[in-house]
């Protein structure tokens, strides 16, 4: 089966829907063929360079206001990403092992709140995965981002990439 | 086979595009850019349009709206594809004026028969005015399939068709399209003598284009179920001035004195789920209708799979109805959770096989 691809995904880049504040930014990182994981969690950079940039505002996250051939996004200041479904799927598929247990998880954002699953070994807790875990973002399963303040506004993707730094309430298991 | 303006800043997907559409059958036209785009649309007025979103200088719902403004383009189909996927993404571009969205990646095959489906039929019967679904059945996914035909026509056709809950109380309509309505058909044929500016009254708009007339969601053992006389004067209200009204008709619609209501309808369509109950109440329904002075080419057999497994064969089907089924729609895995979430399937999981099959449904029933 023949795919029509975005030049974007065919070469080394990925293309992604970032959401940093007032903001969401859809544009393709330069990854020079490594994961998009792998680029975020790079400590030799702290920030990403998008190429082909349309950005929308938070309460019309549909419409695009501005449009910028190339920027730079400052990593700790990123809350979440979502990946196109077929980069997610792919990593979704990766982040799923046997050995490994998916907990619900919920968490909240500056304005955002997400919820979905995360896979953990069955010893981890949430202490330990918050301050032992090296990884800047979590991937988070099956996920939904619901706007704090429009509710109605909400975003769906088999992997939702998490900014660890950004989290200010999370709670994992049933008990959640 | 149809001329295809094709609009997106990427010369890989121009490539592809004219090779695959040119394989096809069709005639590409390709431009790199929306204003561009914009030129040849009106030099070269195409049967359909294929748009990027995410180009630089104009964006696709820029240029699709300015598509839309030029003369002879109001009814040109137009898909707009993106890497953006969320379902706010396909709402923008439904808003803009597309008449449906798709992701940038995408198989080939899927895009030609998303195209085939939003090409005007040439040798359609033309079908239009009153559309009527029904089943004597319950269960069979009657007021589902009839609201998701309903956006079909509505993105398909850019325009605003009307959709009618008969069921006196608890009609399902208003939550499968994610509504809380106010008002109902009950309240509105309380009024003492029905008007189109009064029945306008009671719409609840839908942001697919649908205007819902909803049924009562509160219980009142007072209220009386909608007679047929005015049920007749309502679909003749809407007749003359909508393109396109679809009824969810109660079981209650064969009850004596509905001839004339019956008649008014272009297409009726009898929905089943291929087991022996609903085949059973079918062949009934059928009688009714005929009896009713229902011709049978105005009636129309959907068979949907409301079951994964266990279903009659489609051939037992028409054997013992002695009809044609005009349309099946498969089993869709993700229907109670679309239900759930008060999102039609349409807009939930428009890539669906199902979905697909109501598209076609729409299709032929556009004319």
């Amino acid at each position: 089966m023949s795919l029509i691809r975005p030049i974007s995904q065919t070469k080394d880049r990925i293309t992604a829907d970032f959401f940093v504040g007032s903001y969401r930014f859809s544009g393709s990182v330069v990854a020079h063929r490594y994961s998009m994981i792998k680029v975020l969690n790079d400590k030799a950079t702290d920030h990403l360079t998008l190429v082909d940039i349309y950005i929308s505002p938070f309460n019309k996250p549909g419409e695009i206001v501005s449009t910028q051939k190339r920027g730079l996004l400052i990593k700790d200041k990123i809350d979440f990403i979502l990946l196109p479904p077929e980069t997610s799927q792919d990593l979704k598929e990766k982040t799923q092992q046997d050995n490994q247990v998916a907990l619900p998880v919920y968490i909240t954002l500056p304005s955002y709140e997400v919820g979905g699953k995360l896979q953990m070994h069955g010893s981890t807790n949430a202490k330990t995965l918050l301050t032992g875990d090296t990884r800047k973002f979590l991937p988070i399963l099956d996920a939904m981002a619901r706007n704090a303040f429009l509710p109605d506004i909400k975003y769906q993707s088999p992997v939702l990439l998490v900014n660890k730094t950004r989290i200010q309430f999370w709670s994992l298991g049933d008990g959640a | 086979m149809a001329k295809i303006l094709v609009v997106d800043d990427d010369q890989n997907i121009l490539k592809l595009l004219k090779f695959s559409l040119s394989r096809a059958g069709h005639t590409p036209i390709l431009c790199i850019d929306g204003e561009k785009g914009l030129v040849e649309a009106q030099a070269q007025k195409p049967d359909l349009v294929i748009a990027d979103v995410m180009m630089p200088k104009m964006h696709g719902y820029q240029f699709c709206k300015k598509f839309r403004s030029l003369p002879e383009s109001k009814n040109t189909p137009v898909i707009m594809f993106s890497a953006r996927f969320q379902s706010i993404d396909r709402q923008t571009a439904l808003d803009a004026g597309a008449s449906d969205y798709l992701p940038k990646v995408i198989s080939n095959d899927e895009l030609l028969k998303r195209i085939d489906e939003l090409l005007p039929q040439d040798s359609g019967e033309e079908v239009n005015g009153l559309l009527g679904f029904m089943s004597l059945r319950g269960g069979t996914g009657v007021s589902t399939l009839a609201a998701n035909v309903s956006i079909a026509l509505a993105g398909a056709l850019k325009i605003q068709p009307v959709l009618v809950d008969l069921k006196p109380v608890g009609g399902h309509l208003a939550l499968i399209l994610g509504l809380r309505p106010t008002n109902n058909v009950s309240k509105l044929f309380a009024e003492e003598k029905l008007s189109i500016e009064q029945v306008k009254d009671y719409f609840v708009p839908h942001n697919s284009g649908i205007q819902l007339l909803a049924s009562a969601n509160r219980y009142n053992k007072n209220m009386l179920p909608p007679s047929t006389p005015q049920t007749a004067v309502l679909a003749q209200l809407l007749q003359d001035e909508f393109p396109f009204s679809i009824f969810d008709l109660p079981p209650t619609i064969l009850d004596h004195g509905s001839d004339e209501l019956l008649k008014k309808f272009t297409k009726i369509l009898l929905v089943l789920s291929p087991d022996m109950p609903s085949l059973q109440s079918t062949v009934l329904a059928v009688q009714g209708l005929v009896q009713h002075g229902v011709t049978r080419k105005n009636i129309l057999l959907v068979v949907n799979q409301v079951m994964p497994y266990g279903a009659l064969p489609l051939e037992d089907i028409q054997k013992a109805l002695r009809m044609p089924i005009t349309a099946t729609i498969p089993f869709e895995p993700d229907m109670t959770k679309t239900l759930n979430n008060r999102t039609p399937l349409l807009f939930s999981s428009p890539r669906s096989k199902t979905s697909s099959a109501i598209a076609r449904l729409a299709n032929t029933l556009r004319g």
